[in-house]
Order: structure tokens, then sequence, then C-alpha cells
């Protein structure tokens, strides 16, 4: 570097009370003996300071609009919902594969096949409350009101036939039906997608009640599972393995993909 | 704010409570949205920047160490940030920010020369609209460099961490800064390159 490159970089670094000792004797000594650099100095002392020319203010609501969008960020913080809404859909497929899987091993002895899903559900805050919390610990949430009950020894045990849905983080399609060849009413590709999809202005996707869905989910082992959903007396019931149907869910979907705004 | 008080409102935050973290905001949001506004020249883009900066730092405040400032950190996100902007628009601008080109082009800063003289510089850098002009006129490194050194008051070191450069070149940069903003305040708002009589180097070849 050149010698005066040297010292104006020197002369920058004053300004900016940058110096070692050294340097700042260096430096007074060199412009003692050098017109140019005290010249460089004197100017480069004019300008310092121009950087911080005032520039207008962020706009008047820029906390407000940064606080809202900290606050949609934050699980488990507003109104009653315990769970983020896309961790409570996922919370629904979680309990859709506990039921499935559970429907394996522990609901295959409930016997002889009862077609009526009411009279065979069970409510979300039992038997699929353990797992349910699980899988929404990726969401950072858990809690809820929760019921011990002996219906949770299900889960204890399952250990045969159908993997259990460790990490279940991603719900990808519903489908109003049984079709799935057709739209889905909701797709996702992941929770986030999904909540935008559902804090959108129209809740489009809230089904009539009573109709029958597909929900096409992904397992933790990565693969898709599909398990019919439909409503019965304003809850959500999955069907199990044996045909017949467990409640999943306290709340309608109509009132669960509400609650998502 | 203190560096305690910050302390307590990222443990806020990460305790659980996202109120904690408007004080964080009220105190940053300035210097943050100046930094955005300068590289992306936009009230606009400069507004929706800071804003994800924000809350990049909110989401990801876990894996803030608290070895250097939190003022630092953030401003190390909104540079990031404002650099994906300035790629998403797929302009030049990006790519000259990341050039570490120091001496290239430089316009020769030739002295003594009164338009330099301390106190006619000094009057121009009083005139706002020219030093705004001026100021836009610079490469985008330069500008983020005395933004960050003027506005947001970093040190060398947190400028060399802040836009992970050495400090010799935190140094070079800031002196090259400083150098083109004096010799645009001289030429007077006239901005276009020095003429061919002056010792350029690495200039076009005249014929």
């Amino acid at each position: 570097m050149a010698e005066h490159e040297y010292y104006e970089e020197l002369i920058t670094a004053a300004l900016d009370g940058e110096l070692t000792p050294e340097e700042s004797l260096k430096l007074s000594a060199h412009l003692e003996s050098c017109p140019r650099c005290r010249a460089f100095a004197q100017a480069m002392g004019a300008v310092a300071g121009a950087g911080a020319e005032q520039l207008p203010d962020p706009p008047e609501d820029f906390t407000r609009r940064v606080m809202d969008a900290v606050r949609a960020q934050t699980p488990g913080k507003k109104k009653k919902s315990v769970l983020p809404f896309p961790a409570r859909l996922a919370a629904l497929a979680a309990a859709a594969a506990l039921v499935l899987w559970a429907g394996v091993s522990a609901l295959g002895n409930l016997g002889d096949k009862n077609p009526s899903p009411a009279s065979d559900t069970v409510s979300i805050s039992n038997g699929a409350q353990g797992p349910i919390i699980r899988s929404a610990d990726t969401y950072g949430a858990a809690g809820g009101e929760e019921e011990a009950s002996e219906e949770a020894a299900p889960v204890e045990g399952l250990d045969g036939g159908m993997a259990a849905p460790a990490a279940l983080e991603s719900v990808f399609r519903l489908y109003a039906g049984e079709d799935t060849g057709a739209e889905p009413v909701l797709e996702s590709a992941n929770g986030e997608f999904l909540a935008a999809l559902l804090t959108g202005d129209e809740p489009a996707a809230v089904p009539d009640r009573g109709a029958d869905y597909t929900l096409v989910y992904s397992g933790g082992d990565g693969g898709e599972r599909t398990v019919r959903l439909w409503e019965s007396d304003g809850t959500v019931v999955v069907e199990t393995e044996d045909g017949a149907g467990r409640a999943v869910s306290a709340q309608s979907l109509a009132e669960i993909l509400a609650a998502g705004d | 704010m203190t560096r305690e008080e910050e302390t307590r409102c990222i443990q806020g935050v990460l305790d659980g409570d996202p109120e904690a973290f408007e004080p964080l905001v009220r105190a940053y949001q300035t210097q943050v949205y100046h930094l955005a506004l300068r590289l992306l020249d936009s009230e606009a883009d400069a507004a929706d920047a800071a804003q994800d900066a924000f809350l990049r730092a909110y989401t990801s405040l876990s894996s803030f160490r608290g070895e250097s400032r939190f003022s630092v950190w953030l401003y190390r996100l909104t540079h990031n940030i404002c650099l994906d902007y300035l790629r998403k628009r797929r302009r030049h601008a990006a790519v000259s920010l990341q050039t570490e080109d120091e001496d290239g082009e430089e316009q020769e800063f030739d002295l003594p020369d009164e338009r330099y003289s301390p106190e006619a510089l000094a009057e121009r850098a009083e005139d706002r609209a020219a030093v705004r002009a001026a100021i836009a006129a610079l490469p985008p490194d330069c500008r983020e460099i005395l933004t960050l050194r003027e506005i947001g008051g970093l040190s060398y070191e947190e400028l060399a961490e802040t836009l992970s450069i050495e400090r010799g070149t935190v140094k070079s940069r800031l002196n090259r800064a400083r150098k083109k903003l004096c010799a645009l305040l001289a030429s007077g708002g006239n901005f276009s390159p020095p003429p061919a009589s002056k010792k350029g180097k690495g200039g076009a070849p005249r014929g």
C-alpha cells in the first residue's frame, strides 16, 4: 500500500477514535511534515458525520406492525386455544393416526363392529392427549384442559402393527368425501402454509356438518397415510381400522377451522 | 437502552413473553430502518426489511449468545435481509455490495484543490439535500458502512463482525467511502465520473 494511503486510513481511523496510541503518534508526526495529508485530514473532518444526515423516521405504526407479527408468531398466548392453529390440525392428524394405530392393538377387542361413530367416541382430552401433545411439541406448545382417564392406557401398549406417528409435522391434504383424486378442501406442504391458508379472509374450507373427509398426512416415517374423518354431533370423528369411529376433537371441524383467526 | 435492560428483555422473550420484545423494537427501529433505507433506497422496502429483521431476531433470539451487543447482532440480520432483498431485485447492486475490490476505479483524490477546501466541503456537508444525493450515489458497500458507523455507531470491531470482513477492510472501506463522499460533495452535485484529465487508474482505455 502506498504510504499516503496508509496515512489516509490512519486519518479515517483517527476520526472514528480507532487509533492505537502508537498509530496516533505516528500520524501526528507525519501530519507535521506532510501538507498533503494535513489537507486530506481537514477535508475528511469536514465530511465525517455527514453520513449521519437526517433520514426519515420509520413509519408511525412500525412498532405495532412488528409486534403484531411477533404475536402471530407466538404460540399459545392468546384466547383459549392452547395450540397454534397448525399445531391443532397437526394434533388432529396425530390423533387420527393414534386412533388408527390404536385401532390395531387396543381397540380391536372392542369387538363387534359398531358402525355408529358416536357410540365409540372418546374425547381428545382422554386417550389421545399424550401423543397429541407430543406431536405438538415441535410447535413449542403444550397444555390444555386435561382430564386424566383410563382411556390413556391404550397408548402405552402400542407396540404392534403400525409405527407410532412420532414426528407428525406435516398435514398434507384434506379432501371432501372419499375421492382423493379430487381437489382437496385444504392443502398444505407444511403447517405454516396451512396456517396462512386457514387464517385467510374467508372460511371457505369450512365443511358442512356431517360430511365425510379424507385426510392425507405424513407420518413419522415420512410415508403418507390416509384417514377418513367425519363429524358427528359437533365433534370430529376419525375412522378406525375396524370401521368404527373415534372422536378426536371436542370441536367440530368448522370450529377448528374458524379458530384460525 | 442499557445492556442490562436489553438482557432483561431478551430473557423475557426467551421465557415466553412476546411483549418483552417491544422495548427492543422501540430502541432500535430507527437505526434498523435507516440501515435498510440506505441499502434499499426505498421507504416501503426499508419498512418491510426492517420488520423482517425484527421478526427474524424474535424467532432466532435463542441463537443470540450475547457475545456481541444485541444491536450489532440485529444489524447483521438486517444486513443479510437487505442483501436478500437486493438479490430479489436482481440488480447489480447485490453483486457490488459483496465485491472486495477495495481500490478499483477509485476516484483520485487530488489535493490541494480549492474545491476540496475544508470550508467549502463543510458547507456542502451542511446541505442535507446535497449530502443525501451524494450518499445515494455511493456504491452500496460504502453507503452501508458509513451508515453503520455514523448512525449505528458501531466500532471497527463491530463493523468487521457485522459485515463479515477483516478489520483492515473496515478501515480501507470507510476511508474509501469518505473519500468518495468528499469527491461527490466537492463536485457540487455533478456526480459523473471525474474528467479524463485526472490521473485516474483503471479507467477505460482512451483513444
